[in-house]
């Protein structure tokens, strides 16, 4: 299942970019007041901000989809399913590497001998396959 | 409304949110829009007060601001000034050159000694015709009051160790020995600045002296007909000159300025006044 999962997390990350770091990062540099986008030297402090806003945008995108759907789109599209994250603080810890990448380092050691990381066994949360039932005739 | 649906709009929402957050988070990390950065060098270098003057550390942070800002593809410096500290005045011409992008000095009524050494250090000088320009030397001068003291019966006793320690006292004469090493000093800081001055101009350093007339002022004419000067024009000749290098289709100017706090304003306010008493005092006669 962690082929899907990665699968799932390669979507989430393409959607992501498109719908939401494309458009905000046009949006944080044009409000700037930048006229020409080609080098970004000497803007080292704004580029860590958004840089950070960024990371906090794609958990804010994971959590709050896991929390009202039990799952993000690239789950949606490889039938995985949260399971769980009944409340929104639940979706929010299980995420919580991606706010802090370093925690990744922890996080991904138990996925050698089971299929839930490690924050997901603290905030007591798994993904599940679901495939969907088609009939044909 | 069916799941999908639903994740549709809410993942539409989110982007919008996140649009609209990033625009605020932006706009604290604005930046001026002009292409050609205008900084002004008004007043004496390494003395600011309410009645003018900049100091080395103001002057280094817009320039720093106006590199770091990639809008700006020119810095033109705007120069009213006599000079000022030597010290202040070689921090900023350090900086100057370390600037990457192309750099214009245009010298409005007085571009002089410290002031000039600035210009150099750009790419390209524009100047009045009826600018005040050149006097490339150095200066030093103190007030010394012995005279003063010896009328009214005050005697003056010097207890210092070793014997140099309390040259330049305004209480008693220079001697010979020690205006022998004043004028070492001097002569020291006039090279280094005479040195630097052709370097910067591509001069040798003969012509320079020679050309600069013994420390004398000069007209903007004169001193584009003397080569210390590139262009003779106004602010539309800079503009011109900051275009050509800058290969700019169109220019856009933004002013970068020091913002003073309300306490600068009211130290300036207090401790100026007396600051300009003292300077009026040492005019020499």
């Amino acid at each position: 299942m962690l082929d899907k999962r990665f699968a799932a997390l390669l979507i989430d990350c393409l959607i992501f970019y498109l719908l939401l770091f494309l458009p905000s990062s046009l949006a944080f540099f044009y409000s700037m007041g930048l006229r020409d986008l080609t080098s970004l030297e000497g803007l080292e402090a704004p580029s860590a901000s958004f840089l950070f806003f960024s990371l906090f945008l794609f958990f804010l995108y994971k959590s709050s989809f896991e929390f009202s759907f039990s799952q993000t789109p690239g789950k949606y599209f490889l039938s995985l399913e949260v399971r769980g994250a009944e409340k929104f603080g639940d979706a929010l810890l299980r995420n919580l590497p991606f706010l802090f990448p370093p925690l990744f380092l922890f996080d991904l050691l138990p996925l050698v001998t089971s299929d839930q990381r490690l924050f997901e066994r603290i905030s007591h949360t798994q993904v599940l396959y679901l495939p969907k039932l088609v009939i044909e005739v | 409304m069916s799941k999908e649906l639903r994740m549709f709009y809410y993942l539409i929402s989110l982007s919008l949110l996140a649009v609209f957050s990033a625009a605020l988070l932006g706009s604290f990390f604005s930046v001026l829009p002009g292409n050609v950065a205008l900084i002004k060098i008004d007043g004496e270098i390494g003395q600011p007060g309410i009645f003018g003057g900049v100091s080395a550390d103001d002057l280094i942070s817009l320039i720093d601001e106006a590199e770091r800002n990639p809008n700006v593809k020119v810095l033109v410096f705007s120069i009213n000034s006599p000079g000022g500290s030597i010290v202040s005045v070689q921090e900023v011409v350090e900086r100057v050159k370390e600037v990457q992008k192309p750099k214009v000095a245009w010298i409005r009524d007085m571009g002089t000694s410290g002031a000039y050494w600035i210009a150099s250090a750009c790419d390209a000088i524009v100047a009045s015709p009826f600018s005040i320009t050149g006097s490339i030397g150095v200066v030093a001068s103190y007030l010394e009051f012995s005279g003063l003291f010896e009328r009214y019966g005050i005697k003056y006793v010097n207890l210092s160790i070793p014997k140099k320690k309390d040259m330049l006292t305004p209480y008693r004469e220079l001697t010979e020995e020690e205006r022998e090493d004043v004028m070492e000093i001097l002569n020291e800081s006039y090279w280094g600045f005479l040195e630097d001055v052709a370097h910067n101009r591509n001069m040798s350093v003969e012509e320079v002296m020679n050309l600069s007339d013994e420390g004398a002022v000069m007209l903007g004419k004169e001193a584009y007909e003397r080569g210390f000067v590139d262009y003779l024009g106004g602010k539309k000749k800079a503009l011109e000159v900051a275009k050509e290098l800058g290969n700019l289709s169109e220019v856009e100017v933004s002013v970068y300025e020091k913002k003073r706090s309300m306490s600068e304003l009211l130290s300036d306010l207090l401790f100026g006044l007396s600051r300009f008493e003292l300077k009026a005092s040492q005019t020499p006669s």
